[in-house]
């Protein structure tokens, strides 16, 4: 198919297009004169056109900015858009990743407000279920990599990587959660781990719950410009064992960790201080993060029969394990204790 | 459900009373059309098509005639597969080379007549003059008053200057 531009320069601004209608309205109110047609279009065929314009958001924030019957339109189908983007645009990058795409890529969704990139992520939660891990695993790779860029431009080393969930969610996952992570991921991981290392002739430590003196030796060698990459959930356990192994120690840190967090149930994540913003907090149950990745409903009896049951009782197991608290003490997860208790799921 | 029809041609009325008799196969590109004809088997009389006339109609069987052996889009087609790209096919964008007030009315006559193709077709073009433009531009193109107050804008533009490239 040839695909061209198309420019349209022979509409008639002096034409009157106006309807009949939209005269007598503009008649009665005494309003200003409109001369397109373009008004006259119905709301869904405004939004038919509205929802051709995802390649770039600026043309969505354009039409929100025109006047209010855009605004009205575009908001809904511009974070529908947006959810485009990160399949479409985004996503598909993260195979063939450049310096420059991670760092565009990086600017982009940095600049989206936290709530948009929640409302995003919801949406493409719900349209395309186990795929949203797919975007948020290919975000942190995104950072990644800006990390790579960085390290290279402004000499911040990486000292190592937090990376959770080596006995969490990545290796706890049932067939359907590996299914939704990015088939390379590890891989990629991997690859652009050995690239960060060689780049700063040091080597970068792998930190997971088990190898705790991982932790210790970084909690010891962190400075200014060394980071600390947290990769994966800020879970409870996860980020009460930083605050116990002293790798999380106080607001006047002289260091800092780029994390790449998900914060609530679709994520919400973010480049910050955490050094100078030591927060720990129980909004996100891993459990009840992963239940809606699998789409699980506990009330459901053939959810026992599910392998998916079962990861989460080798999950709860663990969690057990990696913190001196118990399952009750777990905030967030009592609810979900409650549903185990009452259906004598109790390991 | 009446007998489907074998015959060859149907004619079709504008609402300027314009009788055109187009091919069978052409004038069920319209997903209208085809449900009134497999509804009503035979119809020799001309099909009332109320909210078109005689131009934009020409302007529609014009385009089914190019499109009439495209593969037609399954039912439950995903309507994201219609809405990735703002490309237009070169013959279609001569056809949609025309004054604002027939697009617009090309736009409408492909929603009343359910002709999803044209409508994309339609609304690609129109998404493409939008393309790249500023809200200045969108509205002097299509003569759009402003009718955010200075405070509402600057909150719009404050809110969505995440977008704008920097």
């Amino acid at each position: 198919m040839t695909c061209k531009r198309l420019k349209l320069d022979t509409h008639d601004e002096t034409s009157d297009f106006t309807s009949k209608k939209e005269h007598e309205d503009q008649n009665n109110e005494g309003q200003r004169h409109r001369k397109t047609s373009f008004v006259v279009l119905p709301p869904e065929m405004t939004l038919e056109i509205n929802s051709h314009l995802f390649s770039h958001p600026k043309d969505q924030t354009s039409l929100l900015q025109t006047c209010r019957r855009f605004h009205d339109l575009c908001f809904p189908v511009r974070l529908n858009n947006l959810a485009n983007l990160l399949r479409n645009e985004i996503v598909p990058k993260l195979q063939h990743m450049t310096f420059q795409s991670a760092d565009r890529i990086w600017r982009f969704v940095k600049r989206i407000p936290a709530a948009t990139l929640d409302a995003v992520l919801s949406i493409y939660a719900s349209r395309y279920g186990t795929i949203t891990i797919n975007v948020l695993f290919g975000l942190l790779l995104a950072t990644l990599d800006w990390v790579c860029h960085k390290n290279a431009s402004q000499g911040i080393r990486v000292l190592g990587i937090w990376y959770p969930h080596r006995y969490g969610t990545l290796d706890l996952t049932t067939r359907a959660l590996r299914h939704a992570l990015l088939p390379n991921w590890r891989t990629t991981v991997k690859m652009l781990t050995s690239r960060l290392s060689k780049q700063q002739a040091a080597p970068i430590h792998w930190i997971y719950p088990g190898r705790l003196h991982k932790a210790e030796t970084c909690s010891r060698e962190l400075h200014d410009g060394v980071v600390l990459m947290h990769i994966g959930c800020r879970d409870m356990p996860t980020f009460e064992l930083l605050v116990e192994s002293g790798v999380v120690r106080s607001p006047a840190s002289n260091y800092w960790i780029l994390e790449a967090l998900f914060r609530d149930r679709y994520g919400n994540w973010t480049l910050r201080d955490v050094g100078r913003n030591v927060r720990v907090d129980t909004d996100f149950s891993m459990v009840e993060y992963l239940l809606d990745v699998v789409g699980m409903d506990l009330n459901d009896e053939s959810v026992k029969q599910q392998e998916e049951f079962w990861m989460l009782r080798r999950i709860r197991r663990n969690l057990s394990l990696y913190t001196e608290k118990t399952w009750m003490e777990l905030g967030p997860l009592q609810e979900l204790w409650r549903v185990y208790n009452r259906n004598g799921f109790i390991p | 459900m009446a007998t489907p029809s074998t015959q060859a041609t149907v004619k079709l009325q504008s609402n300027d009373n314009v009788v055109i008799e187009v091919e069978r196969a052409i004038a069920e590109r319209s997903v209208l059309i085809k449900n009134m004809l497999e509804d009503c088997g035979e119809v020799t009389d001309a099909i009332p098509i109320s909210n078109v006339n005689e131009s934009i109609l020409r302007k529609v069987i014009e385009w089914c005639e190019h499109h009439k052996n495209d593969p037609v889009a399954a039912e439950n087609e995903n309507d994201d597969s219609r809405k990735k790209t703002t490309d237009i096919d070169e013959w279609d964008q001569k056809f949609m080379n025309v004054d604002q007030e027939m697009l617009f009315e090309i736009i409408l006559a492909a929603n009343f007549l359910d002709i999803k193709p044209l409508l994309d077709t339609g609304c690609k073009t129109v998404a493409n003059m939008i393309k790249g433009k500023s809200p200045e531009e969108i509205r002097k193109l299509f003569n759009i008053q402003n009718d955010f107050t200075p405070e509402e804008e600057e909150q719009i533009r404050r809110e969505n200057e995440w977008a704008e490239d920097r």
